[in-house]
């Protein structure tokens, strides 16, 4: 007993000594109007399956003020990511939120103000950026609340890089910081064997184990440290060259989905030798926050280092206007390599963002018998104005232009970087501080240097398969990994026809018998919604060429709450307890799916678990820092879904129950037949 | 009182507590003893996480406490003390040894009392065969529970729902079944037993 109080009285001295460390997002009282929360509590736990993230984030706020208040906590939506689920502790109960066409949840949560009832909202205020309001907490009241998203990781062939955003700032004239424990646990499954998991942001603050060859877990805690770098984590994976990944997840009583990952490999084997580079450069007044110049430079640097002799290149910077280094191509030899470092390392950040007249200027640069690769880096592009004249430009570029985007931090615009490349068929590409800028630019060199292939298309006969999504499916990139989600009717073997044109004039033409399993547990449900998600995507993207949206908000609402994801026309609405969703007539489709994932993650949480009971015996895993080493055996049964783990307040996610199954009840049987025998041979006797 | 109804006044809850309000409200969660809500302790295995479940868990109670019943008086005041102690010492038991754990919900671990309980009054008959069957149940009752454990799974996955197994409920179970088949309660005469000896007549 008095060793508790002993930890106890440590932990406290220890929570309360550490420093304020800053978080992801920012948290005021009163919308913005004034008061102080704190938030005391962030863990994080992901899980990755198969190449989908899903990030589950507990926090805990405190209300340090002697009245109550409303709590308004916003925070940027990680790059692509969908938000899944919000819940929020009332009376002690986790209450599951719903989503809400958004007008209908703004009006019910004022509604509620109105009676100091207990109601949460989570709304998207734009393409990056959630705001969360709870209302009321009270004086020194502490509010739990957790929030889920899902999304698909950067892939780079056998590279998979994980981005937890901390280095952010939605409001910069407010701070946000944690008193008490920061931590981060990140569970790995991979069909593919994972021969490597490392921290490039935070190396040796990671503890690594590696559960056989397709489990891996990374964790860190802290009450105090330096969280103002996003946190990095790559993983590797031993895949062969190249590889179509086929799973699936059938709710019960619904068609079926399925994700099918194509990765090409040594169909695109060639090189291509003597390219153009035209690098663009921000270096606007945004540039210089949070390191960003300096991360843009360090991965130019990089980039430009990993040219051949037979390229060649050229560096313009912009701002308010541009300003170009060489005024022509220059050859990538080593002096010109040289000076391009020396006319980058003596910029300076500030000033305005145009990207037209730096763009205009690099199509300048166009020959007629080679092709010309436009490198832009930024953090911004968000003005809807300079949006609008840029894809005009776009369709303005020379022939055989090709425009690459290199997004730089967290609150650059990713849907609209994705569309130009995807329109001028570049590649988009998303940098953070603390990413590993070598790995990054020979990643993207590789995919220049190998031959592209056009017009791809994936056909699949056989399981009466449906609604693909994307329906335009990109250019195939070496070692791109391109995402196909479907919905299926009948589960068994199909036939996967993949017909794409490679530069160069040669045909990709390949057919591979797959296999959609029987999956009538829905032991992928993330599929599920991203499949939703990137429907919703595509539907905006379409309206957004057309320039009305008026014609699939409908579509958009229907899917959100069906699916429930939050997005620009739906909102997350949290209640007081089941009788107000009732009288709301707000039917609990999410609380039913959450429960449903709940599940499921529960069981494959009790196989990690039992892989990490495992670890002392035999020979692997091995635990040490930073680095995994391949060691163990395969882990056996369905991939990993989302792993919702709370450490901090003794509560697991582990759903049990008995399985009294036909084997025991056969015996059971056979014991009751022999009691009924006795009882009769009693009777007559 | 026959001997059907009483396994079904025991029964009964398991069919009550299936609506998705009362259950949540029911199902063990060490976080809700906490706070202040001690009836889970108990009302934890009357609960089930899918009709499947509750089909196979009901299917099993009734048979198992039909075999109980069937051995006169004495099995039926070990069916008693069977239900009580399992019902009591399983929740502790897995809040202690399943830090993870979440929920709990099911009369499975009461089950395995009853089927521990049973393989133990079967096999005390002067049978050969009997004595074999009980021996080869209780064989196979901890050969499941050893593959559970070592796993994580179940070992019929189409039966188990996707919820994840509770070993150490069925272990701690059948641990509570033995000790009721061998320490049946003795009550005053005139009570229990007498009104069961009135009731086989």
């Amino acid at each position: 007993m008095k060793t508790s109080r002993w930890m106890i009285l440590a932990l406290l001295v220890l929570v309360g000594a550490a420093p304020a460390a800053r978080a992801a997002g920012l948290l005021v009282a009163d919308g913005g109007f004034g008061g102080v929360l704190e938030i005391e509590e962030h863990t994080v736990q992901v899980t990755i399956n198969n190449g989908v993230a899903v990030t589950e984030v507990n926090q805990v706020f405190r209300n340090t003020e002697n009245r109550q208040v409303e709590a308004l906590y916003t925070f940027p939506v990680p790059r692509g990511a969908s938000v899944a689920n919000f819940s929020m502790w009332i009376n002690g109960q986790e209450m599951v939120g719903e989503v809400v066409e958004k007008q209908r949840a703004r009006q019910i949560y004022e509604s509620y103000k109105q009676t100091q009832k207990d109601p949460g909202l989570l709304e998207q205020t734009d393409f990056k950026t959630f705001e969360m309001r709870i209302f009321p907490i009270a004086a020194q009241a502490e509010q739990r609340v957790r929030i889920t998203y899902y999304q698909e990781l950067d892939f780079d062939h056998d590279w998979a890089t994980y981005v937890y955003p901390l280095a952010t700032d939605t409001r910069a004239d407010l701070d946000s910081r944690t008193r008490g424990r920061f931590g981060l646990n990140l569970d790995v499954r991979s069909e593919v064997p994972i021969t490597e998991l490392e921290s490039p942001s935070h190396g040796d603050d990671f503890v690594v184990v590696r559960h056989g060859e397709h489990v891996a877990q990374a964790s860190l805690e802290t009450a105090g440290g330096d969280l103002n770098r996003d946190l990095v984590l790559a993983y590797h994976l031993a895949r062969p060259r190249t590889g179509i990944d086929l799973i699936a997840s059938k709710p019960p009583g619904e068609d079926g989905y399925f994700l099918l990952t194509l990765t090409p490999g040594e169909e695109l084997e060639g090189k291509v030798e003597g390219m153009d580079y035209a690098f663009l450069l921000d270096v606007s007044g945004s540039m210089g926050e949070d390191g960003k110049l300096a991360l843009s430079r360090g991965s130019l640097d990089a980039f430009i280092d990993e040219l051949g002799e037979s390229d060649r290149f050229e560096v313009i910077v912009f701002n308010a206007g541009p300003e170009p280094l060489f005024r022509e191509l220059r050859p990538a030899a080593d002096a010109a390599k040289t000076a391009a470092q020396g006319f980058l390392g003596q910029q300076r950040a500030r000033g305005g963002t145009f990207l037209e007249p730096a763009l205009r200027g690099a199509y300048g640069y166009k020959s007629p018998d080679r092709p010309l690769n436009v490198v832009v880096l930024s953090d911004g592009m968000t003005d809807p104005v300079e949006k609008s004249v840029l894809l005009r430009l776009l369709g303005e570029r020379p022939e055989g232009t090709r425009v690459f985007t290199i997004g730089i931090g967290n609150e650059v615009d990713r849907a609209l970087l994705e569309q130009i490349a995807e329109d001028t068929g570049g590649l988009a590409a998303f940098l953070s501080r603390g990413d590993d800028f070598d790995r990054q630019a020979k990643a993207f060199r590789r995919k220049l240097q190998r031959p592209l292939a056009t017009n791809l298309a994936i056909e699949i006969d056989g399981a009466d398969v449906y609604d693909l999504e994307p329906q335009k499916l990109p250019n195939l990139f070496y070692g791109m990994p391109v995402r196909v989600y479907g919905r299926y009717r009948n589960a068994g073997p199909v036939k996967v026809h993949i017909r794409a044109d490679v530069v160069g004039g040669q045909t990709l033409d390949k057919v591979v018998d797959q296999e959609i399993p029987e999956d009538d547990k829905a032991t992928n449900p993330e599929i599920e919604r991203m499949w939703a998600w990137h429907r919703v995507q595509r539907l905006l993207k379409e309206a957004d060429r057309k320039g009305s949206r008026s014609g699939v908000v409908d579509e958009i609402v229907r899917l959100g709450e069906a699916y429930s994801i939050v997005t620009e026309y739906t909102s997350f609405l949290v209640l007081e307890n089941d009788a107000e969703y009732q009288r709301w007539r707000i039917a609990r489709r999410n609380a039913e799916r959450i429960e449903r994932d709940r599940r499921e993650q529960g069981r494959l949480r009790a196989e990690l678990d039992r892989l990490r009971g495992r670890a002392p015996e035999g020979v692997g895993p091995v635990e040490k820092q930073a680095k995994a080493e391949p060691a163990g055996n395969p882990l056996r049964g369905n991939p990993l879904t989302s792993n919702p783990s709370q450490p901090s307040n003794n509560r697991g996610d582990l759903d049990m129950g008995g399985a009294f199954d036909p084997l025991t009840a056969g015996l059971a049987a056979a014991l009751a037949g022999a009691a009924l025998a006795s009882r009769r041979r009693r009777s007559r006797g | 009182m026959t001997r059907l109804p009483r396994a079904w006044l025991v029964a009964l809850p398991a069919l009550l507590f299936q609506f998705p309000g009362w259950a949540g409200r029911l199902q063990l969660g060490p976080a809700d003893l906490v706070r202040g809500e001690p009836w889970r302790w108990v009302t934890c295995h009357w609960t089930h996480w899918s009709p499947d479940h509750l089909a196979w868990d009901l299917g099993a109670f009734l048979l198992l406490a039909a075999v109980c019943e069937s051995q006169g008086p004495r099995g039926r005041r070990a069916l008693f003390t069977a239900v009580a102690a399992s019902a009591l010492f399983i929740p502790p038991v897995l809040w202690l040894a399943s830090p993870a754990l979440n929920g709990y919900r099911g009369l499975s671990g009461i089950d395995s009392a009853l089927f521990v309980m049973a393989a133990v009054l079967v096999g005390r008959e002067e049978s050969g065969g009997r004595r074999l069957l009980a021996v080869l149940a209780v064989a196979g009752f901890l050969a499941k529970a050893v593959y559970e454990s070592a796993t994580g799974a179940a070992l019929f996955a189409e039966s188990a729902g996707s919820f994840v197994p509770a070993p150490l409920a069925h272990l701690t179970g059948g641990a509570c079944g033995l000790f009721a088949a061998y320490n049946p309660p003795k009550l005053r005469k005139g009570g229990f037993d007498a009104q069961e000896a009135r009731a086989d007549g």
